[in-house]
């Protein structure tokens, strides 16, 4: 061990400090969406790893209002986009539209919605193709061309995108290649009796929870620039790496029913959420248990299954699983004549 | 905090963890390749045992094969081999430590605080590694203690000396509990025997040794007769001496004495010499026949005859069968008494018997020759081979078949499409249009 860390380490106050904070808004979020702790942490999760989040539930879980709790607690400008079938890619990135400027006639870009710190696109599988097309290039490059002009989107920026996994009249299914664009897809599941209860003693119809800011964007754009800092380990990215290997046919026997596996932006996503969990517990590093709790809501919508498995009722989330018991933390399997237990 | 220690504490608790991970490994990889070795050396071990030879090779091929078992071992687990740092990464994750051993050893966190690591985090697993190592163990005990069939006892007789040899030296024997014969004349030929029996097993069947036999057991034989020869004359000189009823006369004096002189050679000349007391008196006797009277030359020529009789009877009757036959340890057959002349090399004739069908004794017919008695039989002996032609019905071949046709032909896209089909998905498609 070496005496004195680089500069590039987190210190412990650092970190102290960003866990504090980081505590102190999950724990006001809870305010916003009761029971749902491992949902909230997830988001807050993905939020440090700048990545774009995909909610799926059912309506009335709470989803909007945990987005909407989101951008007050980290003091960022938030829209809000219903996404329809008629929605056109305009109406999100914005328009040029013919202006009268010093005299002159010419064509001005009107902003969109899209131009925020946080977009909350609701419903987006009911938009067409060539709209969530629109938005999606725009998640990926974090800029938007009109009329042959480039506009960044401001910094930071994310989408929040949920959408409703029943309906399927009049919808159109985000492709595996935009899906892929998504940090994380987090299934929002409902709640225990235990907590509609809180809901119904502390919530009424027709008025949002009032949060107070936790942290100001200078904050928050320190803490994103923390989360870059908390280091990989060699032996944590090797571990990532054969994860996301596994995730292809043939490479494992959890892959069995799969068709095609993640992609290297998978392995990307994976080592970014796993460092802004370790930011979270406020740890220098990632580890193991880091990536592990992330692997879920990162692989499971990357991969893609055949139809065998689909008919035979599997699950990516429950092949995710099957990856973590298969694919051992070392790189080289134990002996079959050894078993190992994890202590308390 | 972590105490000072912690670093040197992790050191040794992950070298710990590789030496018995590794060790794990190698076992796995040894344990049936021990089990090869213990079956080639129980087998090894069990064979020498039913030759009655010393088991030491046995011992010897378990251990050198143990060891080449264990090098291989130790080759084939190179690629698997645990590293220290799959240990270390092993035994933080199994710990809960968060990557801390991995974070620490890089400098960016303290070392976690000692901690006991609980005999359950590795436990051992594996019925197959134990069974093969009992397997083992029971078969180098079975090729240990399994017990030989005593049929085996018979293949490994001892090899009985030549006849020939053995025969003289049962009348050397003889030869030297007579009180007739001089022991000292006996020695020669018993020293040349006794050279002789020294001699291992297979120079005494080579053909000098048997020759050397032979010419000793003739040698020994001429000796006795020469001198049963001598000594019946020498009795059959003083048979007149003893039979007159009146002093013989001065010729008839004359003769005895010739006589008994010309005997008296034939014992001085012959390799075999009487006892010096008989040759004494007829010496003496020869000298004088006058001084003895009838009542001493009955004496003298009973203890002759006696003598001669002693010699012949040492020496039997003609042929070396008959000396065969009563020699211990000589297996003979039922019926086959023992002859004058023929086989007198060898244990006898072998227990063969032939068949009763073969009639036709020309040249180009083979006759069957068999052996029934397998007492004799050792491992590895060859019990009966047959050169013939193949027992085919011809009549069964149907000459050139076709070697299938399709059934049905595909029907173009319908039957890809269809064969495509997982059965689930030919099962969810069919309950899907009923």
């Amino acid at each position: 061990m070496s005496s004195s860390p680089s500069p590039a380490v987190l210190s412990e106050a650092e970190l102290s400090s960003a866990s504090a904070t980081l505590t102190r808004l999950l724990e006001t979020l809870d305010t916003v969406l009761f029971g749902q702790r491992e949902l909230i942490e997830l988001v807050v999760i993905g939020v440090l790893a700048r990545g774009h989040i995909l909610l799926e539930g059912l309506p009335g879980l709470g989803k909007t209002e945990l987005v909407k709790g989101l951008a007050h607690t980290l003091g960022l400008d938030a829209r809000r986009v219903q996404f329809t079938p008629d929605l056109l890619p305009g109406d999100i990135t914005g328009n040029p539209i013919l202006q009268e400027v010093d005299g002159q006639r010419q064509f001005v870009f009107q902003r969109g919605p899209i131009f925020a710190n946080i977009l909350l696109a609701d419903e987006i599988n009911r938009a067409s193709p060539k709209t969530q097309s629109a938005l999606l290039e725009a998640m990926q490059e974090r800029r938007v061309t009109a009329g042959g002009d480039t506009h960044a989107l401001p910094d930071p920026f994310f989408v929040l995108a949920t959408q409703n996994p029943i309906e399927l009249e009049g919808t159109y299914p985000l492709p595996e290649a935009q899906l892929d664009r998504f940090l994380f897809k987090v299934e929002v599941t409902r709640n225990a009796t235990e907590v509609l209860q809180r809901i119904v003693l502390n919530r009424e119809i027709g008025s949002s929870p009032v949060v107070a800011p936790v942290l100001t964007p200078v904050e928050f754009s320190a803490l994103l620039a923390q989360v870059r800092r908390v280091h990989v380990p060699e032996v944590v990215a090797n571990y990532i790496a054969r994860l996301v290997n596994a995730t292809h046919p043939g490479e494992s026997a959890a892959a069995s029913g799969v068709r095609f596996g993640a992609s290297p932006r998978a392995a990307l996503a994976l080592a970014a959420a796993a460092k802004a969990r370790g930011l979270r517990h406020g740890r220098p590093h990632a580890s193991f248990e880091d990536v592990q709790a992330v692997a879920r809501p990162v692989l499971a919508h990357r991969i893609l299954l055949d139809h065998g498995a689909r008919l035979d009722g599997a699950t990516t989330a429950g092949v995710v699983d099957k990856l973590l018991a298969e694919i051992p933390v070392q790189s080289k399997p134990l002996p079959s004549s050894l078993a190992a237990a994890k202590i308390a | 905090m972590a105490s000072a220690t912690s670093p040197h504490f992790w050191a040794r608790t992950i070298s710990g963890l590789t030496v018995r991970i590794n060790g794990a490994l190698w076992l796995e990889r040894f344990s049936p390749g021990a089990f090869a070795v213990a079956v080639a050396a129980s087998i090894a071990i069990y064979a020498l045992r039913r030759l009655h030879v010393a088991t030491d090779w046995g011992w010897v091929l378990l251990a050198a094969g143990l060891v080449v078992a264990g090098g291989v071992s130790w080759l084939r687990m190179r690629r698997h081999r645990f590293s220290r740092t799959d240990a270390r990464v092993l035994l933080e994750y199994r710990l809960r430590l968060d990557t801390g051993l991995t974070a620490a050893e890089a400098g960016l966190a303290p070392w976690p605080a000692r901690r006991p690591v609980p005999a359950g985090m590795l436990r051992w697993r594996s019925p197959a590694v134990t069974g093969w190592l009992g397997a083992a163990a029971v078969l180098v005990l079975a090729g240990v203690w399994l017990p030989v069939p005593a049929t085996d006892s018979v293949a490994v007789r001892p090899i009985e000396k030549p006849p020939a040899l053995m025969q003289t030296e049962a009348w050397l024997e003889a030869l030297s509990k007579l009180d007739v014969i001089e022991p000292a004349s006996v020695e020669p030929l018993a020293a040349r025997a006794e050279e002789l029996s020294r001699l291992s097993p297979e120079k005494q069947y080579a053909h000098s040794g048997l020759e050397a036999a032979d010419a000793l057991r003739e040698q020994t034989s001429a000796a006795m007769q020469g001198l049963a020869h001598a000594l019946e004359n020498a009795s059959a000189a003083l048979m007149p001496m003893e039979q007159a009823g009146s002093p013989l006369t001065t010729e008839q004096l004359k003769s005895v004495g010739e006589r008994l002189e010309a005997a008296l050679r034939g014992m001085r000349e012959g390799s075999l010499k009487v006892s010096p007391d008989l040759l004494k008196a007829c010496e003496a006797c020869a000298g004088n026949p006058r001084a003895l009277t009838p009542g001493e030359a009955a004496q003298l020529r009973k203890s002759l005859a006696q003598a001669g009789g002693q010699l012949r009877g040492v020496r039997g009757a003609e042929g070396a069968g008959a000396q065969i036959a009563g020699i211990s340890g000589i297996v003979m057959m039922p019926g086959a008494a023992p002859g004058q002349g023929g086989v007198n090399r060898g244990p006898g004739e072998a227990p063969l018997s032939f068949s009763d069908t073969a009639s036709d004794t020309g040249p180009g017919k083979t006759e069957t020759v068999s052996n029934n008695d397998l007492s004799r039989a050792a491992m590895g002996d060859l019990l009966g081979t047959q050169t013939g032609e193949h027992d085919l019905d011809p009549s069964r071949a149907q000459g050139i078949t076709s070697g299938g046709a399709p059934a049905a032909t595909a029907a173009g896209g319908e039957a890809v499409w269809v064969n495509r089909l997982t059965p689930a998905e030919r099962a969810a498609l069919s309950s899907f249009f009923k």
